[in-house]
C-alpha cells in the first residue's frame, strides 16, 4: 500500500513537475522522534527574500506545501516558536522531506518604534525625552535646554516660550514649588520618560476657568523603573590649583503616594551649588539689606571662572499624601558659605559742565553666610476646593569683611548681620456650580539687626572722629510686620462671572539706625540726631476689588476689574518727634484679554495703572551709611508713583512643526513726585529727594523663536529684546534728561555632525548706548560665545573640549578679547563614571570689563581661578 | 445622524430594570464623552468614570510566563459617519503555552478603577486627558494546547462581570504576494484574507516565527507587525517587541457570564442598535441655551464592529 502510494507520488511528481511541487514531510522531535505540531515550513527563494509557500505542521506533525512557480532550486526553512531554525537548499521537484526540530530559547531583536519627540493633547506638549537625551547630559535639566520653547537660564530658571513657569511637578506632585532647581539638577536624566508641558496653567484647580494664567507648568513623568525605588548618586572628586575638592550625596524616592529629595553638596572648586536652594517664585525670604561691605563687582563670566568658594549645602524634601485629598510637604535646606574676591576698578561719574569725577578702587573681601529655610506645608487641590497652610522660617547670618585700598588711602569694614523671618499662608477656595469662595491670608515676621564697622572713617565731615575714635559703626535695626487677608466670592452665571473681593492689608516696621564715631577698641560715641533713625512706620489697606469676567469657552476670556485701595499711612520719627499722617486713595484699574487664536497661537494683552506710595525707606532724616563710600539719607514729602503700562504678547508652539516662538511688547509710563539726585562731596555721596515732578517711560520689545529638527537631533534658538527708556537724573542739583537704548540678541545651536560628535554653541550680543543732557555717551558692545565639542566613543567615553570668548568694546588693549579652553574626559561604565575636568587651561589670571550705568561708567577687573584639574568619580544607586 | 453630535446618556430614568444596566460599551462611553467635549451641548449629568464597566484586578492567577511582549499602536474608526478615530494601545503578551492579546490604555483604565476601588488611588494635580482612548474593550485568550480562542468582553454597567465566548482557531485563506516591506529592520511579507465581514492586509515577518498573537489572526508563519482592513477602520501598526523581565500573562478573576459567541453578538448587536428603548427617552441639556432636551428612545449608536459576520 504503502508502496503504492509512493509510486503515485513519484509518477504525479514527473508528470507535473512544472506545473506543480509538493514538498510534504513530518516535523519530529529530534530525540522522542514524536511529531511536533506548529512548526513552520517556508518555501522561500534561494536568496531567501520572498515566500512562495509555507505550511504549518498539524497535530502529527505533517505538512503539505504545493509550489506552482518557476524557479529550480528553492530553500526550504523550518521556523517555529522556541524552535531552532534549520535551511536547506533543495531542487525544485516534489519530494518528502522529514524534518528533526531541536529546541532553543527565541531570542528576538528588540525594537521600538521612537515616539515623536513633541506632541501636542490640547492645551498640553509632550516632549519625549529619550528624542533629546544623549550619553552627554548629566542630570534632567541638561535635557530641558535643548527641548523647543522651553530654555533654561543660567541661575536654573526654566521659562517657555520667553516666560517663566509657575510650577514645576513631578509625577503630578508638587515638593520643591520654587526650588525646582533641586529636580532639574539632581534628577538623572535616564530616568525621565517624558516633560509634559501644561499652556496657561491655573495651578489651583478650584480656579480653574474662573482666573486666567498666562504661565506654563513642567511636569515630569518618570519611568515605570523609577517609580517607587529609591535612587540616587554619590560623587566625590579632588583637584588641584588651589586645592579643590567636590562631593555630592543625592537620594530619592518616587511613589505615588509619598516623594521625597534629599542632597548634600559641598566643594571649593567655584561651584555655587547654593544657588539650586533659591525659590523662582520669589515674594518671600530675608528682606534685602542695606548695609554691606565693598565687594568688587563680580565679572560677567561663568562663576566657575572666578568664584573662590567653600560651600555646604544641604536640602531635604519630602511630600506625602495623608488622605485622597490632602498632602503634606516638609521642606528643610541649609547652605554655609565662605567667598573671597578680589578686584580693581576705576568708577567715572559724569557731572554737569562735562566735568568727570574718578574714583580708583582696589578691593579684598570676604563673605561668610549660613543660611536655614523649615516649611511645612498641608495641601488639597480637587476641583471642589483648595486649602493650603504653610509655615516656614528663614533665617541668615551674614559675616562679611574687607579691604578697600582707595588712591592709597586703606579702609577696613566689618559687616554683622542676622536676619530671621518667620512667615504663615493660609488660602482656601471653595467652588460651586456657580458659586466660589475664596479666603487668604498671608502673615510674616521678619527682624533684622545690622552692625557695619569702618576702620578708619574718611570722611571727618561727616561724623566727629577724633584721633581716639577715628572709626565709624553704623547700626541698624529692624522689626517687620506684614499681613495680607483678604475674602472674595465670585458668581457664574453663562459667560460671565462677577467677582468681588476686600483685602485687608497691614504693614508696621520699626526702623532704628545710629552712625556712631568708634574708637579702636569698638568703644562708641553716641550719635548725634542727624546720625540717628529711629522710626515707627505703620500701613493699613482696605483694597476692595471688583472683577468682571467674559469668557467664551477655552477660545477667548477678558477681565476687567478696578480695585480701589483705601490706605492710612502713619510715620512717627521719635528722633525728630516729626509724625507724618496720610489717608488716601488709590486705584489700580485693569483690562486684560487671553485669547486662543488657533490651537498653536495664543494672545496675551493686558493694560493697567497703578498707584503707589512709599515705604518707610523712601524717607528717612537720619543719615545712613550703606558702604564706606555712600552715606544717605532721605528727606522729603511722602513718594508717590503713579504708572501705567500696556503689553501684548503672541506665543506659538507648533508641535507638528516642532516650531516655538513668541513675540511681545510693552510700554510704560511712570510719574513720580520725588527725584532722588545724588550729590558728591569729594568720594562721599549724599542721596536726598527733592519734590519735583518727573516723568519716566520706555518701551520693548522682544521674540523667542526655537525648532528642533529630528533627523539630526538639533535644536536652534534665537531671542532678542530691544528696550528704549527716557529718565530724568539729578546730578549736583541739576536735572538732566537720560535716554537709553539697549539690544540683545541670543542664538543657540545644539546639534550633531555625526552620532559621535555633537555641538553646542551658544552666542550673546548686547549693545547699549545713551544720551544725556544731548551728549551722547560712547556705546558699549558685548559679545560672549560659547561652545562645547563632544566627541562620543562607544557611548562610555566622552572627550570634551570647551572654548569661551569674551568681546568689550569699551576696554582698550588686548584684554577687548578673552579666550578661555576647557577640555574634560568623562568614561561612563553602568553605575560609575569618571570625570576629569581641565579648567581653564590657557591660565588666564583676571578678567577686565567695562559697564555703562546711569551715568557713570565703570572699568574693573577681578581675579580669576588659575587652571586646574580635577578628577571626580560619581557612583549611581541604580 | 444630528443626533449623534448629542452626547451622553444623561437621566437614567430612576424606574428602569436593573439588568437592562449593559447599555454600551465602555468604548462608547469614552466615544460620548469625547463628543461632548466635541459638541455644543454639555450633560447636566455626567457618567462618572467609575460608572462604565471596569473590571478587578487585584486577584488574578498567572497563566504563563510571558517571553516577548508585543506592542501596537491601534488607530480605529469607532463612529463610520463622523469618522471618529481612537488611538489606542494593544499588547500581545506571548508565552509557551498562553497568548493574551489585550488593550493596554483599557488595562490601565481597569487597573485604576481597581485602585480607587480599593483606596489606593486618588487624584492628581492637573493632569490633562490622554491622546489615548481604549477602543478594543476585550481581552482574548490564546491556548495553544487546545488551539482556542478565549474572549473576555467588558459592557457598561457590567461592573466586575466578564461576558466570555470560546471558540476554536478561527481559520484564515491566506494569500501570500511577494511584496515585502521593512518595518523596525525587520523583513515583512504581505498577506491577504477574509474573515468575518472584512478583507484584511497583514504584513508579517517570518523572521519571528510566531504565529498568532494579535487579535485573532491565525496561521501565518511569522509575526505580524503591520495589519489593516480595506476600509482601514483598523490598523494595528508594531510600536515595540521586548522581552520582558518576570512578568506573568495574567488572568483577572471576575465574575464571568459564560455564552457561545452568536449569543454575545446578538447581546452586542442589540444593545448597540437601541441603547435606551427600555427608557422613555434620554435627557441632555444644550449647553447654549441651558435648556434640557430629549434624545428619542429609538436613538441607536454607532457601531462598527471589527467582526461583521
Amino acid at each position: 500500500m504503502r508502496i503504492y502510494l509512493l509510486l503515485l507520488f513519484v509518477l504525479g511528481t514527473v508528470l507535473n513537475a512544472s506545473a506543480q511541487v509538493i514538498i510534504s514531510g513530518e516535523t519530529r522531535d529530534a530525540k522522542s522522534k514524536q511529531g511536533v505540531a506548529g512548526v513552520n515550513v517556508m518555501l522561500q527563494d534561494v536568496q531567501r527574500r520572498v515566500m512562495y509557500g509555507y505550511s504549518i505542521s498539524n497535530d502529527k506533525g505533517e505538512y503539505s506545501i504545493t509550489y506552482k512557480g518557476q524557479a529550480d532550486s528553492l530553500q526550504v526553512v523550518v521556523t517555529g516558536f522556541n524552535i531552532k531554525q534549520q535551511s536547506h537548499l533543495i531542487v525544485a521537484r516534489t519530494q518528502r522531506i522529514d524534518f528533526n526540530i531541536e529546541y532553543e530559547e527565541m531570542k528576538i531583536r528588540e525594537v521600538t518604534v521612537l515616539a515623536k519627540s513633541v506632541e501636542r493633547q490640547s492645551d498640553t506638549i509632550v516632549y519625549n525625552v529619550s528624542s533629546y537625551a544623549n550619553v552627554t547630559d548629566r542630570s534632567i535639566g541638561d535635557v530641558l535646554r535643548k527641548m523647543p520653547g522651553i530654555s533654561v537660564a543660567t541661575s536654573g530658571e526654566v521659562k517657555y516660550n520667553g516666560l517663566a513657569i509657575n510650577k514645576f511637578y513631578v509625577e503630578g506632585m508638587d515638593m520643591l514649588e520654587g526650588r525646582y532647581g533641586i529636580a532639574t539638577n539632581n534628577i538623572q536624566a535616564k530616568d525621565i520618560a517624558r516633560v509634559e508641558l501644561y499652556e496657561n496653567h491655573q495651578p489651583i484647580k478650584a480656579l480653574k476657568d474662573l482666573v486666567d494664567s498666562d504661565r506654563a507648568a513642567i511636569n515630569l513623568r518618570l519611568k515605570d523603573s523609577a517609580k517607587g525605588a529609591w535612587n540616587g548618586t554619590i560623587q566625590a572628586g579632588a583637584g588641584y590649583k588651589p586645592w579643590m575638592w567636590n562631593g555630592e550625596a543625592s537620594i530619592m524616592f518616587f511613589g505615588r503616594k509619598f516623594q521625597t529629595l534629599n542632597v548634600y553638596k559641598t566643594n571649593n572648586a567655584g561651584n555655587d551649588v547654593a544657588r539650586e536652594l533659591t525659590s523662582f517664585y520669589g515674594g518671600f525670604g530675608s528682606s534685602s539689606s542695606m548695609l554691606g561691605v565693598h565687594f568688587p563687582t563680580t565679572p560677567n563670566l561663568a562663576e566657575s571662572r572666578f568664584l573662590n568658594n567653600k560651600i555646604h549645602t544641604v536640602s531635604t524634601n519630602a511630600i506625602t499624601k495623608l488622605n485622597d485629598d490632602l498632602e503634606l510637604t516638609v521642606n528643610a535646606h541649609y547652605a554655609h558659605d565662605y567667598q573671597t574676591a578680589e578686584g580693581e576698578s576705576r568708577t567715572i561719574y559724569y557731572l554737569p559742565d562735562n566735568q568727570l569725577m574718578t574714583i580708583n578702587e582696589r578691593t579684598t573681601s570676604s563673605r561668610k553666610y549660613d543660611q536655614t529655610e523649615a516649611s511645612l506645608q498641608l495641601r488639597a487641590n480637587t476641583n471642589k476646593y483648595y486649602l493650603r497652610e504653610q509655615l516656614s522660617f528663614n533665617g541668615r547670618w551674614d559675616d562679611d569683611s574687607g579691604i578697600v585700598n582707595s588712591n592709597d588711602e586703606i579702609t577696613n569694614q566689618y559687616l554683622k548681620q542676622p536676619r530671621i523671618s518667620a512667615r504663615n499662608l493660609f488660602s482656601y477656595v471653595r467652588r460651586w456650580e456657580r458659586w466660589s469662595l475664596s479666603v487668604d491670608s498671608d502673615t510674616d515676621y521678619n527682624n533684622q539687626q545690622a552692625r557695619l564697622r569702618i576702620l578708619p572713617m574718611l570722611y571727618d565731615d561727616v561724623i566727629d572722629t577724633s584721633e581716639e575714635y577715628p572709626n565709624a559703626e553704623q547700626t541698624m535695626y529692624s522689626q517687620h510686620f506684614r499681613s495680607s487677608n483678604s475674602i472674595s466670592t465670585a458668581y457664574t452665571v453663562s459667560r460671565w462671572s462677577f467677582m468681588l473681593s476686600a483685602r485687608l492689608n497691614a504693614d508696621i516696621e520699626n526702623m532704628e539706625s545710629e552712625l556712631m564715631a568708634m574708637s579702636d577698641s569698638y568703644a562708641t560715641l553716641a550719635a548725634g540726631d542727624q546720625m540717628k533713625n529711629d522710626i515707627n512706620w505703620q500701613r493699613y489697606d482696605l483694597i476692595l476689588s471688583p472683577t468682571i469676567r467674559y469668557s467664551a469657552g477655552d477660545k477667548l476670556s477678558a477681565n476687567i476689574g478696578m480695585p480701589v485701595d483705601l490706605f492710612a499711612i502713619s510715620s512717627k520719627d521719635y528722633v525728630r518727634k516729626d509724625n507724618l499722617r496720610r489717608n488716601n486713595v488709590a486705584l489700580q484699574p485693569f483690562v486684560s484679554l487671553n485669547a486662543t487664536l488657533l490651537p498653536e497661537l495664543k494672545f496675551t494683552g493686558r493694560a493697567s495703572y497703578f498707584e503707589n506710595y512709599g515705604g518707610l525707606y523712601d524717607s528717612y532724616a537720619g543719615y545712613i551709611m550703606s558702604d564706606y563710600r555712600v552715606i544717605s539719607n532721605r528727606v522729603s514729602e511722602q513718594s508717590k508713583i503713579a504708572r501705567q503700562s500696556y503689553s501684548a504678547s503672541l506665543s506659538y508652539g507648533s508641535t507638528l512643526r516642532a516650531l516655538f516662538g513668541s513675540i511681545n511688547a510693552s510700554y510704560w509710563r511712570q510719574k513720580s513726585n520725588l527725584m532722588y539726585g545724588v550729590t558728591y562731596e569729594g568720594s562721599l555721596s549724599r542721596t536726598t529727594a527733592t519734590l519735583m515732578d518727573n516723568y519716566s517711560s520706555g518701551y520693548n520689545i522682544g521674540g523667542t523663536l526655537s525648532k528642533r529638527f529630528d533627523a539630526i537631533a538639533s535644536t536652534f534658538s534665537l531671542s532678542g529684546v530691544y528696550t528704549n527708556s527716557s529718565t530724568e537724573v539729578l546730578r549736583q542739583e541739576v536735572l538732566m534728561p537720560l535716554q537709553s537704548e539697549m539690544t540683545t540678541l541670543g542664538a543657540s545651536v545644539n546639534t550633531r555632525f555625526s552620532k559621535a560628535l555633537r555641538l553646542n554653541y551658544t552666542a550673546d550680543y548686547v549693545s547699549s548706548r545713551s544720551r544725556v543732557d544731548d551728549r551722547s555717551l560712547s556705546p558699549i558692545e558685548r559679545v560672549q560665545q560659547t561652545a562645547t565639542l563632544d566627541l562620543i566613543i562607544r557611548n562610555k567615553l566622552i572627550c570634551r573640549v570647551g572654548g569661551e570668548h569674551y568681546f568689550n568694546s569699551a576696554i582698550g588693549g588686548d584684554d577687548r578679547n578673552m579666550f578661555f579652553l576647557d577640555a574634560g574626559i568623562t568614561y561612563k561604565s553602568k553605575r560609575v563614571d569618571y570625570v576629569l575636568d581641565m579648567r581653564n587651561l590657557m591660565d588666564v589670571s583676571s578678567f577686565s570689563s567695562a559697564s555703562q550705568s546711569d551715568i557713570t561708567d565703570y572699568m574693573y577687573t577681578y581675579r580669576l581661578r588659575p587652571a586646574s584639574v580635577m578628577f571626580t568619580v560619581k557612583f549611581s544607586l541604580r | 445622524m444630528k443626533q449623534i453630535r448629542l452626547f451622553v446618556i444623561v437621566f437614567m430614568v430612576l424606574f428602569t430594570n436593573p439588568t437592562f444596566a449593559q447599555i454600551t460599551s465602555p468604548a462608547m462611553i469614552e466615544y460620548l464623552n469625547q463628543k461632548r467635549a466635541e459638541s455644543p451641548f454639555t450633560g447636566h449629568y455626567t457618567l462618572k468614570e467609575t460608572e462604565a464597566a471596569y473590571c478587578m484586578m487585584n486577584d488574578s492567577v498567572v497563566l504563563d510566563e510571558c517571553k516577548i511582549r508585543v506592542e501596537y499602536a491601534a488607530k480605529i474608526v469607532l463612529d463610520t459617519v463622523a469618522n471618529f478615530k481612537c488611538n489606542d494601545v494593544v499588547v500581545v503578551d506571548i508565552g509557551n503555552s498562553v497568548q493574551k492579546f489585550y488593550s493596554y490604555i483599557w488595562w490601565r483604565r481597569n487597573m485604576n478603577y481597581t485602585l480607587f476601588e480599593l483606596k489606593l488611588e486618588d487624584e492628581q494635580v492637573g493632569i490633562p486627558k490622554s491622546k489615548f482612548q481604549p477602543a478594543i474593550d476585550y481581552a482574548i485568550f490564546r491556548d495553544l494546547q487546545k488551539r482556542k480562542l478565549i474572549s473576555h468582553h467588558q459592557l457598561y454597567g457590567s461592573k466586575k462581570q466578564i461576558f466570555e465566548y470560546e471558540e476554536d482557531f478561527p481559520q484564515f485563506e491566506w494569500q501570500l504576494s511577494a511584496d515585502t516591506i521593512t518595518i523596525q529592520g525587520y523583513v515583512c511579507q504581505k498577506a491577504e484574507a477574509d474573515f468575518r465581514g472584512r478583507r484584511w492586509t497583514v504584513w508579517f515577518t517570518p523572521e519571528i516565527p510566531i504565529d498568532g498573537g494579535l487579535w485573532k489572526f491565525n496561521g501565518l508563519p511569522g509575526l505580524i507587525l503591520r495589519a489593516y482592513d480595506t476600509s482601514e477602520h483598523f490598523y494595528f501598526d508594531l510600536q515595540s517587541i521586548s522581552h520582558p523581565q518576570q512578568t506573568g500573562i495574567c488572568l483577572y478573576k471576575n465574575k464571568t457570564k459564560r455564552m457561545t459567541r452568536d449569543k454575545y453578538r446578538e447581546l452586542e448587536h442589540k444593545i448597540f442598535q437601541a441603547p435606551f428603548s427600555p427608557y422613555d427617552g434620554i435627557a441632555v441639556m444644550n449647553r447654549e441655551t441651558g435648556k434640557h432636551e430629549w434624545l428619542p428612545a429609538d436613538w441607536s449608536m454607532p457601531y462598527n464592529p471589527i467582526e461583521r459576520e
